[in-house]
């Protein structure tokens, strides 16, 4: 079963201006997708739009077999590439926050996982560091058995050793019936956790995919190798 | 869901408003005080005096800080919770936009009415303690109770609760349609613009304002005084009273309408225009 479905789907920003134009695309349930794609191509429109913070100019998005709107936001768990908290809020306050609003939200494990990372559930999350801030959204967001988990750049703009927790994290509390998709132009980190990639071309279209693992052994090259051939400058 | 969002935005709300709230009606004393000391007839050094009227100042300028206080803390919170990277959480919660869009109109017009109740007090503590003495306060309980058995003996129990009602529907109409109004202003900006979207949301206001208030001056300067003036030719005073309850009720159902286009497009905006960048 399909758990993302785009039909014939566009966004323009700008009149007669395509960022995705005409895109057709169906995503398999419990897989781990890597949207790979140089920046500006559309890959966080994409996400936006499937997350419902964006409109389509035309064309469907189906999540789960259903139009975007409440029920799939029950289904979806997003992490964008910013920090989206109340700043005066403590940690805990946004754990409850969380618990209050997703009937799959975790929160035992939420806070198992906080304490391992060592981060004070008191503390504001304006006295946190951006890191640390990034590292609760992610836990936050990987704390819920959702369907379908949107992450945009998770590892962009974070040190190696931040990059590497946050990949464990995503793939130790991945629940295999699951899809989770992820955006990325830092192909070297992500692909060792992929199952499938789409690479993502400007105005939004498909210009390779398939299984990771495959394409590798058919090419004999990695798919970062793979990315800086297709999209040579 | 819209009792959890109401949880959220009663306490992101009131979480400062007391604050403001408790300070002023502790300020109002001090300016009750400060009122008694400018009014009594006892004699007080100059020195005195001038700190009792700068401080009467100071706490009237309070009360109205406060006003603005407590309407900055409704569109601030909207603003925030919406259109920056919080609407990110915000829209991806699974709750219907509605639900949003009424969490916060309701947030925000008990906070409005809670912000009416207390200014109100704190003014009628500073009036009431200052002027006890002038014939204008003192006693004026028992004369405002004399002017309603006045116009009951002279209009009946009935014009005067309706009359009444009508008033409180429209002054809560109003404060509905000042919050739906600046929202709809907020809503519009964060739609249209992609960068600077606060400095749009003013210049939005102050827009819309200065076009509504060219209107309303319009309607009830020429308009409504010719009806006015008319009604009071009439000779049966049972008339007079009975057309005023209904205009008085026709602009009611104006609010009422002003109301629902102004949620309605609000919503609208919020569900099918979202651009958050």
């Amino acid at each position: 079963m399909n758990i993302l479905e785009f039909k014939s789907l566009s966004k323009a920003y700008v009149k007669g201006i395509n960022v995705i134009s005409n895109l057709n695309l169906e995503i398999p349930q419990g897989r781990i997708i890597g949207l790979l794609g140089p920046n500006g191509c559309g890959k966080s429109t994409m996400i936006k739009m499937i997350a419902g913070l964006l409109q389509p100019t035309s064309g469907e998005i189906l999540v789960n077999g259903k139009a975007v709107g409440e029920e799939t936001c029950a289904d979806i768990s997003y992490l964008p590439e910013r920090t989206y908290f109340t700043a005066s809020m403590k940690v805990k306050d946004i754990v409850d926050y969380f618990a209050d609003f997703y009937k799959d939200f975790d929160k035992e494990r939420a806070l198992k996982l906080l304490k391992d990372l060592n981060v004070d559930i008191e503390a504001k999350l304006k006295k946190l560091s951006k890191g640390t801030k990034e590292k609760v959204q992610l836990v936050l967001v990987m704390s819920r058995q959702a369907k379908l988990y949107l992450l945009d750049e998770p590892i962009a703009g974070v040190d190696p050793a931040t990059r590497e927790y946050i990949l464990s994290t995503i793939v130790s509390n991945y629940n295999p019936e699951a899809t989770i998709i992820i955006t990325t132009h830092l192909i070297t980190d992500v692909e060792q956790v992929l199952d499938d990639f789409i690479f993502i071309s400007y105005g939004g279209q498909i210009v390779m995919s398939g299984n990771a693992e495959e394409t590798r052994n058919q090419t004999g090259k990695s798919l970062d190798e793979l990315f800086k051939e297709v999209f040579k400058c | 869901m819209l009792k959890k969002l109401l949880k959220y935005d009663f306490n992101a709300i009131f979480k400062y408003w007391w604050i403001g709230a408790l300070t002023t009606f502790f300020l109002s004393f001090v300016g009750a005080g400060c009122g008694s000391i400018l009014e009594t007839e006892k004699e007080f050094p100059i020195g005195v005096t001038m700190i009792a009227t700068i401080g009467m100042v100071l706490v009237v300028l309070s009360i109205f800080a406060f006003i603005i206080f407590a309407e900055l803390l409704i569109y601030i919170r909207f603003y925030k919770h919406l259109f920056t990277d919080e609407g990110y959480l915000t829209f991806t919660l699974p709750v219907k936009r509605y639900q949003v869009l009424s969490s916060k109109l309701i947030s925000g017009f008990i906070c409005g009415l809670s912000t009416i109740f207390v200014a109100v007090a704190e003014g009628a503590i500073i009036l009431l303690t200052t002027f006890r003495k002038d014939i204008f306060i003192e006693g004026w309980y028992d004369r405002l109770i004399n002017s309603i058995k006045e116009i009951i003996a002279e209009d009946g129990i009935l014009y005067l609760t309706t009359f009444f009602l009508e008033i409180i529907v429209f002054a809560l109409l109003v404060i509905t349609l000042g919050i739906l109004f600046t929202y709809l202003c907020i809503t519009f900006a964060g739609s249209i613009s992609k960068k600077s979207k606060l400095a749009s949301a003013i210049l939005v206001y102050y827009a819309a304002t200065s076009v509504s208030s060219v209107f309303v001056y319009l309607l009830f300067f020429f308009g409504m005084e010719s009806l006015f003036e008319w009604i009071f030719t009439l000779s049966n005073e049972n008339t007079q009273d009975a057309i005023l309850l209904v205009i008085l009720l026709l602009i009611i159902l104006f609010v009422a309408m002003l109301c629902t286009i102004a949620y309605t497009l609000n919503n609208w905006l919020i569900d099918r225009k979202l651009n958050l960048n």
